[in-house]
Parts: structure tokens; sequence; C-alpha cells
């Protein structure tokens, strides 16, 4: 039975099996090709998640930078932030880095951007308490100067730039720049901090 | 005469070879596309981390001509005699570590300040980091005051690079 009618489909000259053979094919490569084409809108969609992440955190770095750079003489010493992403899952900063995480699709985003300037995640007023307990009533400012030398200031302000601030991304975020002063033997010196906080 | 038997052939040899004619086309124009895709995404990648890179490096700059301990006798000038404390060989360790203080224990670099005749430089780093990874330099013109009589012009260099996050 199948020994006679496989003759029959080769002496076919009527090329159905062709057709339905190169159809069928053609349907496999179309589903692979759509398949391919979803698959790469989804991944610059998170592409595009990650960059707006990116940005984001780019732009609360920026803003805590540029108070870094800026002259204590200068007029502009406190500024703020407002996150333009409201879906932001986690906003992190510490004296090093600013870390904001996103949950988009069951997947998580992450977008880390270290600081350049020296930074403490403190209000001012916590700050002159750290100080004060540490060095004798001493809180650092131009009339209570800490009689000691730059290394040991920044060691302890280092134990605390580690700690990591909960940044709230519907509140404002607050960006200082303030001066410890700080007594060597006679002379009168100054280290400048960033301050972050809400 | 080709062409017109060509079109007249009713044996539909060529028939489904159309359709993997089309379908080649149509997969290689995916590939094209996506590789255009992905080289203009890692170009812009790549830029934009290099454009952070740069504005980090002017920051840096900027900052080290705005230190109020390397004033010379007006705010814009940069006082030589300062500078050679902190500069290497250190003269002044609790200067240097002051300067450094300002800035977060993560970033790697050097600055280099030299006058525009050649005749000073001055170059004040961290510790002996190996300059590796994307090396980034930024530049900002200066005055510096060699003695209270003479202000040469110059410029700040800042050098950042090895960042791994």
């Amino acid at each position: 039975m199948t020994n006679s009618k496989l003759p029959r489909i080769h002496k076919d000259q009527n090329a159905w099996i062709d057709l339905t053979l190169s159809k069928a094919a053609l349907m496999i490569a179309s589903i692979v090709i759509f398949s391919a084409f979803y698959q790469l809108s989804t991944d610059f969609n998170d592409l595009q998640a990650q960059d707006q992440l990116d940005a984001e955190a780019f732009g609360l770095k920026n803003a805590i930078d540029d108070i870094g750079s800026s002259s204590l003489d200068n007029i502009r010493k406190n500024a703020t932030y407002t996150f333009n992403d409201k879906n932001i899952a986690r906003a992190i900063v510490t004296g090093e880095y600013v870390r904001l995480e996103k949950n988009r699709n069951g997947i998580i985003f992450y977008s880390v951007k270290p600081l350049t300037f020296k930074t403490i995640p403190l209000k001012e007023e916590d700050l002159r308490n750290i100080l004060a307990t540490n060095f004798n009533g001493n809180d650092g400012t131009e009339d209570h100067t800490i009689d000691t030398n730059a290394a040991t200031v920044l060691e302890i302000l280092s134990i605390k730039g580690r700690e990591e601030l909960i940044l709230n991304t519907g509140k404002r975020v607050h960006i200082e720049k303030t001066p410890i002063y700080i007594k060597n033997n006679t002379e009168v010196n100054k280290i400048e901090l960033v301050l972050v906080y809400q | 005469m080709n062409l017109c038997l060509f079109i007249s052939d009713e044996r539909a040899i060529l028939e489904p070879h159309n359709d993997i004619i089309a379908t080649a086309l149509v997969v290689i124009g995916f590939v094209i596309f996506a590789a255009v895709m992905s080289k203009a995404y890692l170009t812009y990648d790549e830029q934009s981390s290099s454009i952070e890179n740069y504005e980090e490096a002017s920051r840096i700059a900027e900052s080290v001509a705005s230190w109020e301990e390397l004033r010379g006798s007006r705010p814009d000038i940069i006082s030589a005699k300062e500078l050679d404390l902190i500069a290497e060989p250190i003269t002044d360790a609790e200067m240097h570590k002051r300067f450094f203080g300002k800035f977060t224990s993560n970033n790697h670099f050097s600055v280099d300040i030299r006058t525009d005749d050649g005749k000073y430089h001055w170059e004040i780093k961290k510790e002996e980091y190996p300059e590796t990874g994307n090396l980034i330099a930024a530049s900002i013109p200066i005055i510096i005051e060699t003695t209270p009589a003479q202000h040469i012009t110059g410029t700040v260099t800042v050098r950042t690079w090895g960042h791994q996050w």
C-alpha cells in the first residue's frame, strides 16, 4: 500500500506537497520572527526602564556633587532635589553612593552612582551632636573648633557615612554644604562636608 | 524570449523558492535591524558613561581651583607656595589629608597643575594607584601666583580612572 503510493507522490506534478511544506515552513519562520521581534521590543523596554532609573540616579548624584563642588563663599550652599520618577521602589543614599531600585514586571532594576564629594546622610543638627559627643562638647562650628587633626575627624565621619539613609521619593531631598572647623596647634582649618537629609 | 518562458512556465518549480527567498530577506532584514539597534545602544551607553566621568573630572578640577587653602593674594589665584606643600613630594601631610578629605574614598584621581610656559609643574595624588580602566581627563585654566609680583597662567588637569560599579 505504502510502496504503491510513494511513486505516485514522486510523479505528482501538482506540487501540493511542495506548496504545503513551504507554507508550513513560512508559518514557522513567521512565528520565530514575530517572537524575536517581541523579545527585542521587551528587551528595549527593559533597557529604557534601566536608562530612566540611571537618569534619575544621575540627577540626584549631580545635585549632591554640584553642592559639593561649590565654594563655601558661594551664595548657593544648599539645594533641594525632587524625584521625577514616582515609581522608584527604594532610594538609598550613603556617604559613598546613591542607589535606586525599581520593580517592573517582576524584574528588579538597580542603579548605583558613586558620589564625588564627602557626603554624610545626616541633618546638620545631628552632625553637630555627634561631633560634640566625640570631641568634649566641641561641635566643629567656628566658635567651638575641634582640637584634633583632620584624620581623626574624617575617620569618625566615615563611620557615619557608611550608614544608609532610605529616602522617601515623594518628599524633597535637602542637600547642603557645611564646614567643620578644626584646630591643629594654633592653625584653624576646615573640612567641607555635604549633608543629605529629608 | 527567456523572460516570456519564465513567466509562462506552469510547472511551479519556482513557487516554493519564492517563499524561501522572501523569508530569507525578512530574516536578514531583522538581523541587520537588531544589530544596528544594539550597536547604537552600546555606543550611546559608552558615550553617556564617558560624559558622566568627564563631568566628574571637571567638577573635581573646579573644586581644586576654588579651594580656599590654595588661594593666593586674590580669590581667583592659586598660590604656588601652597601647592608646594601638598604636591609630590608632600611637605604638609595634614593639608594633603584635608585636600583629599573633601572627596569620597572611592574616587581615584590625580591632579596635574602646570604653568603654560612649562617652567612649573605640580602633581597631587592620593596613593600609588595604578591608572587602570577608563581614563578620563578634564582641564580648566587658572592663574598661578609664583611670587607676589609674578602671576602666570596655567591649567589644572584632573585624571580619573577605575570606577567599577
